[in-house]
């Protein structure tokens, strides 16, 4: 910064004021007073002249020496240059009798300024008998003294040889020297003027030995203290004072020293702090961007920079739907971001500088700053691109899967029927042959059979394919599972299994497609009793499904459950259970029963689950909801 | 005196089928729905040749096989086994899809490795396995080739 107006100067010119008030005045009294000393010593003097003067006139009347009186007085005036003038007035006539300057029998008037010093109000009367003295203006101008002394009659007067003079005390005479005083003027006015020079002299030293003082003692110390400041404002909090200095100005760098240690410290805890927080924000594998009120973006991350392609010094400023693919979804979340704090988890796609689509969860918040105003919008994003790729390709390849199981086992399944038909045909064609009419009959019914299963896969793929719609009533799950004993019995006894049930007669009503709950129970049983089949049991042990139904331990749901001792199923089977076109069965199994089963549980807000032990045996349990 | 030969298959109509396509061609025939009563049978009755199902309940052909050779009396009589998946086997090694097998891969994995451990074991050649649809004239050509006329 640029001083203006420098203390020590400012110090330095109220103290210049100061003392040239203070020795002007010492001056000029001094001056006056000098004066007036000098001019009393110059009155006395004059006065003592006059006295002298008197007398020589006086030795010189009493002589009858009239001429010589003259001759004294011109005498007198030759012998000084002091004197003006010397005149000796006749009184009370008024009549000049000598003088230098003015012609003998000149007439004074009486408001004289210097018979003022007797008369002093014009009177004629007047008891002052003394010598007067007064300053006048002399002729040319300059300043001079007047002395006036009276010649008074003295007793000896009467008695001299001239003339006698009888009435004693009468003033019978003036004498009236003048003496200039312009030498006197001068050389006084000489010695103010030297004095003034002196005083002047002296001012203008006391104000440089001041200036250089101020400067040395204040500012000097203040400019550093200033330096200081300014390197610590300017960012270098290194900087610090030797403390020598045991004046205040040393308290001063004391506690700047102590401020700046205190500076750094806060510094650097706060670059710290800045730097962790700046790390978190840096380092992290997520997309963050921040984005003032006005849609630019600030910030732009090492996770954004990574995922998107751009350096931050390409974003940084830019508008931000220049990253998003389509714009409007941007439009679309600030909008949810309106109405609530924070969008979470928010599926959108940013574009990358190579034009590639990265698919993101978009979480977005606003940013507020001390004072809670909003300042701009945090967004963090997650690149799941990958993952999305991979779900992609997962349900591609499930799909594949799905068709390959579909093609595998209906393939499978119609290479089976063929072998049925092609058999059929050629025993039928060798009793045709041979005429056996018994061997055309089984090969016909060879084919019928291999036709009927035809039909039977074909009916059971419609029924998968179909759209189920379920009708619920409110069902008595128990008389629905003696419908399926009722069922099955048959089958169940030419097999030798055993059917029983166990029924939770507190169970209410359940609402449920009696139907279609019906067919899933069926085809469990079904399947439970096929699976007995391939068993071989030991001795002792026989085969036998038993059926339940009771309420589950919450009270709010129905649980069905079919449970067999057969030959179990090994994880690939459980894992794979419900799948379509998946089936274990031999010849006939179209893999389509269970996962009908399954979708029908799920449009019943159902769950289906299978537990089972190779081996062991198999139990499946369905749980339907009711309210309670 | 005509060579017998006997079927074991659950499938009744595989066992008619064959039965007729053997008689037809000369052979006599005698037949099991599953392999405890084809054991029983066989203690009964010489053959000269067992088909063998693969994919039967109780007992499946592989472990009715291994019990084949491990018995003195029928070790050394051959065996032809019937398959739904030996071409389905030699299909599905073929794809380079693998996703397309994907639900069979241990059902897969475990028969290659029975048929392979049969094949290093000695005691099974590879024509011994006949897919299905049973063609009626390949059938009887192998069934000369092992054990003629």
């Amino acid at each position: 910064m640029q001083i203006r107006n420098r203390l020590a100067w400012k110090l330095s010119a109220v103290v210049l004021v100061i003392a040239f008030v203070v020795i002007l005045g010492t001056v000029l009294l001094s001056s006056l007073l000098s004066r007036q000393y000098a001019l009393e010593a110059a009155r006395g003097i004059m006065q003592f002249n006059s006295a002298s003067i008197r007398s020589g006139i006086d030795e010189l009347m009493m002589g009858r020496h009239d001429a010589g009186m003259l001759e004294f007085i011109e005498e007198m005036s030759r012998w000084s240059t002091t004197y003006q003038d010397i005149s000796l007035v006749s009184h009370p006539s008024g009549t000049i009798a000598v003088s230098r300057l003015l012609d003998s029998g000149t007439k004074l008037e009486l408001n004289q300024k210097s018979c003022k010093g007797c008369h002093i109000n014009g009177d004629s009367q007047t008891d002052m008998l003394e010598t007067q003295d007064a300053l006048v203006t002399g002729p040319n101008g300059s300043r001079a003294l007047q002395v006036i002394t009276p010649i008074i009659n003295k007793p000896s007067c009467r008695t001299a040889d001239c003339h006698i003079h009888f009435e004693s005390g009468q003033v019978l005479g003036i004498l009236q020297t003048e003496y200039s005083l312009a030498r006197f003027d001068d050389l006084m006015n000489g010695l103010s003027l030297q004095q003034a020079l002196a005083a002047v002299l002296a001012i203008l030293l006391a104000t440089g030995a001041l200036l250089f003082m101020f400067q040395r003692l204040l500012a000097k110390p203040l400019r550093r203290l200033v330096t200081g400041i300014d390197t610590l404002a300017s960012g270098d909090f290194g900087f610090r004072f030797s403390a020598q200095r045991d004046d205040e100005i040393g308290l001063v760098e004391d506690s700047f020293n102590d401020l700046a240690d205190q500076i750094l410290a806060h510094q650097r805890e706060l670059k710290r702090a800045v730097e962790y927080m700046e790390g978190i924000v840096e380092n992290t594998a997520d997309i963050v961007i921040t984005v003032n009120n006005n849609g630019f973006i600030q910030t732009f991350n090492q996770g954004a920079e990574k995922a998107l392609g751009y350096g931050r010094h390409e974003v940084v400023g830019q508008r931000i739907e220049m990253l998003f693919a389509d714009p409007k979804e941007r439009e679309a979340a600030i909008a949810k971001l309106q109405e609530q704090e924070n969008v979470t988890n928010w599926e959108t796609r940013f574009k990358a500088k190579d034009d590639q689509i990265r698919h993101v969860l978009l979480t977005l918040s606003r940013l507020r700053n001390r004072s809670g105003e909003i300042i701009g919008t945090l967004g963090i994003s997650k690149d799941i691109t990958t993952e999305k790729d991979l779900q992609m390709e997962l349900i591609r390849s499930e799909k594949e899967a799905a068709i390959g199981r579909a093609v595998t086992h209906i393939q499978h399944s119609i290479k089976n029927m063929l072998n049925t038909l092609r058999g059929g045909l050629y025993v039928a064609r060798v009793g045709m042959k041979k005429n056996r009419q018994e061997q055309i009959v089984e090969g016909c019914e060879m084919i019928e059979e291999g036709l009927s299963r035809i039909s039977g896969l074909s009916l059971n793929m419609l029924k998968y394919a179909r759209e189920w719609t379920v009708e619920a009533e409110p069902t008595d799950l128990s008389d629905l599972i003696e419908k399926i004993v009722v069922a099955t019995s048959q089958t169940a006894s030419e097999r030798g299994v055993s059917i029983r049930t166990e029924v939770d007669g507190s169970l209410p009503n359940v609402p449920c497609d009696p139907q279609l709950i019906h067919m899933c129970l069926m085809d469990i049983v079904s399947n439970a009793l096929d699976a007995c089949e391939l068993k071989d049991y030991d001795e002792g042990e026989d085969p036998e499904i038993v059926i339940r139904v009771y309420c589950a331990s919450d009270g709010k749901r129905a649980v069905l459950e079919a449970q067999d001792n057969a030959i179990g199923m090994a994880q690939e089977v459980i894992d794979n259970v419900f799948t379509p076109f998946f089936s274990t069965k031999k010849k006939w199994g179209t893999g389509l029963g269970l996962a009908l089963t399954s979708r029908i549980i799920g449009l019943h807000d159902g769950k289906i689950v299978v537990e089972s032990e190779e081996g062991e045996g198999t139990v499946f349990r369905i749980t339907l909801p009711f309210e309670s | 005196m005509s060579k017998k030969v006997m079927i074991i298959d659950d499938d009744e109509n595989t066992v008619k089928f064959l039965s007729v396509v053997l008689n037809e061609n000369g052979y006599e025939s005698v037949s099991a729905c599953d392999g405890r009563e084809g054991m029983e049978k066989l203690k009964e009755d010489r053959v000269d040749l067992i088909i063998l199902d693969v994919m039967m309940p109780k007992k499946t052909g592989f472990v009715l096989f291994k019990q084949l050779k491990k018995s003195e009396q029928l070790r050394d009589i051959p065996v032809l086994m019937l398959t739904g998946v030996a071409a389905s086997l030699a299909d599905m090694d073929s794809e380079s899809d693998d996703t397309m097998a994907r639900p069979y891969d241990s059902l897969r994995e475990s028969l290659r490795k029975a048929i392979q451990d049969m094949r290093e074991s000695g005691d099974i050649k590879p024509e011994m396995f006949v897919d299905k649809p049973i063609d009626p004239d390949s059938f009887i050509e192998k069934i000369r080739q092992l054990i003629g006329e």
